[in-house]
């Protein structure tokens, strides 16, 4: 092959990369969670007034819904909702690009991976092809390209970031410009916070012959590195940014948790027994939960078969294929075999990915361990080609057959994920995608003049932010009103306009006709509904009456 | 000389693991030990079972559950000598327990001939195997599946060692064939491994045909009695009780996607129910490899694990998986029989519901601890020489008995306290607190919230089954359980009575208890929580 048959592949992989990324961009999912609507209304309002929604000027920490989320994604669509204006599809459009930017960053990364490794021989030379295409078809990297969420954000920065560095070790610059992509990864999301830290200590370890020999160039990356990182090291320092560490720990509910330790210790001291007072102790019961957090992200049936949230996979699929579950244990061993060094680092890698998510509840957790991509597709390449090699090695007629049986396997795997996701991701996870919203609001907005207040009950889940995003309604006036109270689950003092966000108590509100109701079915009673809202396969969402 | 010491001593490691305080820990006979108890006694006794069924070589149908033959007639002899009690129904699990702790050691030596550190592999495989909470709890109770591991291991061992001396063709099949009639899961495993270890050993087929065919000939033959049953409608009602494949949400599922794509032929591709079972068979055959079932809180169901460990210890998972990749970047032919051996054994158990579960998967055991052993092992011998070595070692060394004793202690310290209800733990107490004044009651009746109380009365009243045979009303369900009402004056009933009849003794649940009658004796759980009420009217 000539280089520009190359280049065609290469454009034509980034092509499907790209239209399964945009293709209906805001159509599936079905519509904005609550995370994506916040991002978009604080990018819009920090459009229009230079404030988030608290009224807090250019926020270094987007306060949200009192989880202070990383603001490198909503400053990222302020161009886009500029642009186009403030919709379901402009929101997401810098996950979409940036995905699809993060597909073509992991061919010039796999390429420099092999030099950098001495993998340089012909037998590795598709090794890149296969990993992008890999990351193009990959329903973990798709699912989150296509809808704001900052995770992915991480991850598009940390494969520049690693290229960057795999070329720094020959170039001063490229050196910085790593250290440089690195540290404003740590704006993008939490777990980079985690993630990349320890991944710089395991590429100094690595490659620490190469990094001193030239100690100015090291000296300037790692100064630009550390000042990029400052303000969000600073940022540590205010109890503020540990509520979310808090919030989202695995180990803030120690009554449930604890409560057979307990039994035990005191079992324990009625027995007088030793060694239990030392086994029975909540020390042991936390190191064991952060341990199942940990080791739950190498579950195989969450992998390759259900995922975990339904909002983090597409119905019936994993986040990996199945069929890749072989020819990823297989292209483990094949790294292994070839270089000690690639493996050492990729299982470093492997390895590191799930810190950050290990003290969370809810684990395993596809966002929170989104960082381990692209080392699947790099080891499931791996395996490929060495199958490949293989059967070029025996060529032998009676291997035909299990292999085109695979191959088929493998196609409609993959149509059938394609298919799950665009035809049927919407109807049987719109729950999860909480739809209904933008219905409701364009009933209320039909129907504004007839009442004097519209109150919105705060258990369909932070209402405020999806009536301020469907009603594009003034950041100023907003702010001028108020802004957002505050974005707990339990607030009820947010309000705007002629709209009120707090619970509904059926029997004491007043039914006089000049007030309407926005509920769920349990909020609102059977014989008063107006109309009714349902999530796509037809279950009840959302109720409206006077 | 020094192995053999070293062997001796993991031997009395596995014998102190696994018969000390054996009677009271598990706490008490679970319903699958008290019957397997009272039809090896009602085989010593008259030659028949619980049902009159003389010699039965097939089946015991026992509760219409049908139980393997092997595990009752293993009983009789330790009935015969020590009486019917904990320890005999429990001795022969635990003694095919402690065997199969040697075996494991033989069974590594010629799994790893080639290899150079094969007496260290053996040793670590033997006590890890020795120490191992899922081989321990299984042994300790009366559990076909452990005695039929020990048969699979007998079995290998036999075909490893007839590569050297063919003659064991004639008769390594054997153990197989017992496992077969040991174990339900056992059927679908033995066949399927028995082809796989074949093609493994590469034994010198051509010029060894007649041992070969004779040995098969010989396991057929063993297998005649069985045949039958294992195709009946019996053995296929139980099958279809606990499988995933009349799950209907799986239909529904498949109906409402396909009419969503309108039905397109297309669809049919994606969406066709086949499908929908395939993959939830996939889903619960990945189930055995759940980390916090492998690692953390093993089976969820406490017969089978303590809750505080794993099937295995935690600190055994970074040697495990070190174990499968130096294995298959070394030994990729050894390693991958090995895996099919762990595959093996789960591809029966993942038909079922419940799932992951460690009992069905019995079979996989001890190929875990090899891996396991062969990560320790290897990794020792690959950091041998750097700096922190010694360091190293001590933090292994401490780790392992950190985890070991953190089992020990729960299993001895509260395990039978937390856990006493799921052992049944109830029926023998109320029967011991009522000998003395149930004769002045014309009728006892004992009600069912702990299930099965005939045979815990069988057992541990030791009734003659002639005595039981000649009065009793007994009966089968439609579903084939078979239920006894009454065996002379004692009346099994439901546990419920909202009057109580004069004359009469009562033993039922607090929640069954009629609210006003004379309460003389609570059972409670070792937990303090009360189990059993003894009453009478007022």
């Amino acid at each position: 092959m000539n280089i520009s048959k190359h280049n065609v592949l290469l454009v034509l992989i980034i092509g499907i990369a790209a239209l399964l990324r945009f293709w209906h961009l805001g159509l599936v999912p079905p519509s904005p969670d609550w995370d994506e609507a916040a991002l978009g209304y604080n990018a819009y309002s920090i459009l229009k007034t230079g404030k988030d929604e608290y009224g807090t000027p250019f926020p270094l920490v987007l306060r949200s819904f009192d989880d202070y989320k990383p603001p490198l994604y909503m400053y990222l669509t302020i161009p886009s909702v500029a642009i186009f204006g403030l919709h379901t599809w402009s929101v997401r459009l810098p996950a979409a690009i940036c995905g699809t930017l993060a597909v073509l960053g992991v061919f010039f990364l796999i390429s420099e991976f092999l030099t950098v490794f001495k993998l340089s021989q012909k037998r590795w030379k598709p090794l890149p092809y296969i990993v992008t295409f890999l990351l193009a078809i990959s329903p973990w990297h798709i699912q989150f390209s296509r809808i704001a969420f900052e995770a992915n954000i991480g991850v598009f920065l940390n494969i520049w970031a690693l290229y960057f560095f795999f070329r720094g070790l020959r170039s001063g610059v490229f050196l910085s410009m790593s250290a440089l992509t690195y540290g404003l990864s740590l704006y993008a999301y939490h777990s980079q916070r985690v993630f990349v830290p320890l991944l710089g200590i395991i590429l100094l370890i690595l490659f620490r012959k190469q990094l001193f020999l030239y100690p100015k160039r090291f000296g300037i990356s790692a100064v630009v590195a550390l000042l990029v990182a400052l303000p969000v090291a600073l940022l540590y320092l205010s109890p503020a940014s540990w509520t979310r560490l808090k919030g989202t720990s695995a180990l803030s509910d120690t009554t449930a948790l604890l409560a057979r330790s307990v039994q035990k210790l005191q079992a324990d001291q009625e027995t007088g027994n030793r060694i239990g007072t030392f086994f029975d102790n909540r020390r042991i019961v936390f190191a064991q939960k952060i341990f199942e957090g940990y080791i739950s992200h190498f579950s195989l049936r969450w992998l390759f078969l259900t995922g975990d949230n339904d909002r983090h996979h597409a119905p019936d699929t994993g986040i990996l294929y199945l069929w890749e579950l072989p020819i990823l244990f297989l292209g483990i061993i094949t790294v292994g075999k070839n270089s000690s060094k690639a493996s050492k680092f990729l299982f470093a890698w492997l390895f590191l990915a799930p810190v950050a998510a290990s003290p969370t509840s809810e684990t395993p957790h596809a966002i929170r361990s989104l960082v381990m991509l692209p080392l699947p597709q790099i080891y499931v390449a791996f395996g490929l080609l060495r199958i490949s090699e293989w059967l070029r090695v025996n060529r032998n007629v009676l291997f035909y057959v299990p292999v085109f049986m695979y191959t088929v396997f493998i196609v409609w795997n993959t149509a059938s994920y394609v298919h799950m996701y665009f035809a049927h991701t919407n109807n049987e996870y719109s729950l999860n995608w909480q739809y209904g919203y933008k219905e409701a609001v364009d009933y209320a907005v039909e129907h504004y003049d007839k009442y004097e207040k519209i109150v919105v009950s705060q258990k369909l889940e932070q209402p405020h932010m999806f009536f301020l995003f469907y009603l594009q309604y003034d950041p100023e006036l907003y702010l001028a009103e108020g802004g957002t109270k505050s974005g707990g689950f339990a607030e009820v003092r947010n309000a705007f306009d002629k709209y009120e966000f707090r619970f509904i108590d059926w029997e004491n509100e007043k039914h006089d006709g000049r007030t309407l109701y926005i509920g769920t079915p349990q909020d609102i009673k059977d014989g008063y509904i107006k109309t009714y809202i349902n999530f796509l396969n037809g279950k009840g969402a959302i109720r409206i009456s006077e | 000389m020094k192995s053999k010491i070293i062997l001796i001593g993991i031997v009395i490691l596995a014998s102190l693991l696994r018969l000390y305080s054996i009677s009271t820990n598990p706490p008490s006979l679970s319903w699958d030990e008290v019957s397997i108890g009272y039809n090896a006694y009602s085989i010593l006794l008259t030659g028949k079972d619980e049902h009159g069924r003389f010699l039965p070589l097939d089946t015991f149908t026992a509760y219409g559950d049908y139980k393997p033959p092997i595990p009752i007639y293993l009983t009789v002899p330790f009935v015969a000598l020590l009486g019917l009690n904990e320890l005999t129904v429990r001795l022969p699990s635990a003694l095919a327990g402690i065997v199969s702790v040697l075996l494991s050691y033989f069974i590594v030596l010629e799994l790893f001939s080639g290899q150079k550190n094969k007496l260290t592999l053996a040793t670590v495989t033997s006590i890890l195997f020795a120490v191992s909470p899922w081989h321990i709890n299984l042994s300790r109770a009366g559990f076909e599946a452990n005695i039929a591991v020990f048969f699979v291991l007998l079995g290998v061992l036999l075909l490893f060692r007839s590569r050297v001396n063919t003659k064991l063709l004639f008769i390594a099949w054997i153990p197989f064939v017992a496992a077969i009639y040991t174990f339900n899961s056992s059927r679908y495993f033995v066949p399927i491994f028995g082809i796989g270890i074949l093609l493994f050993l590469k034994i010198q087929y051509k010029n060894n045909i007649k041992p070969l065919i004779s040995g098969w000939i010989i396991a057929s033959v063993l297998m005649l009695p069985i045949i039958g049953h294992l195709f009946s409608p019996e053995a296929m009602l139980r099958f279809k009780e606990v499988n995933i494949f009349n799950d209907l949400d799986i239909v529904l599922t498949a109906n409402n996607r396909m009419s969503l794509d309108g039905n397109a032929w297309w669809s049919n591709i994606f969406h066709n129910r086949r499908i929908g079972y395939a993959r939830s068979y996939m889903t619960h055959f990945l189930d055995h490899f759940q980390p916090w079932f492998l690692f953390l809180k093993g089976d969820g169901n406490p017969k089978f694990s303590i809750q505080d460990v794993g099937q295995l210890y935690a600190v055994e998972a970074p040697f495990l998986l070190m174990g499968l990749y130096w294995l298959f970047s070394t030994d990729a032919r050894l390693a991958s029989f090995l895996l099919f051996w762990i595959i093996t054994s789960i591809i029966p158990a993942a038909v079922a519901r419940e799932t992951p579960h460690a009992l069905r998967i019995e079979n996989s055991l001890p190929v875990w601890q090899m891996f396991i052993a062969y990560g320790l092992v290897e990794f020792i011998r690959q950091s041998r020489g750097s700096k922190s070595f010694r360091v190293m070692i001590i933090v292994i060394v401490l780790a392992f008995a950190g985890n070991v004793t953190y089992y020990l202690h729960n299993y001895y310290s509260h395990y039978p306290r937390e856990f006493s209800g799921e052992w049944q733990y109830g029926y023998k107490q109320a029967f011991e607190k009522i000998q003395p004044i149930e004769d002045t009651y014309d009728r006892v009746y004992i009600g069912d919230s702990i299930g099965r109380p005939y045979m815990y009365f069988l057992f541990y009243r030791k009734v003659d089954p002639r005595v039981f045979w000649n009065d009793n009303d007994s009966w089968f369900d439609e579903a084939g359980f078979y239920h006894v009402d009454r065996i002379g004056k004692y009346y099994f009933i439901r546990d419920e009575a909202s009057v109580f009849e004069p004359n009469s003794l009562y033993i039922l649940s607090p929640k069954g208890s009629y609210k006003y009658s004379n309460r003389l004796e609570t059972i409670r759980k070792l937990n303090g929580e009360p189990t059993l009420i003894v009453s009478d009217s007022l």
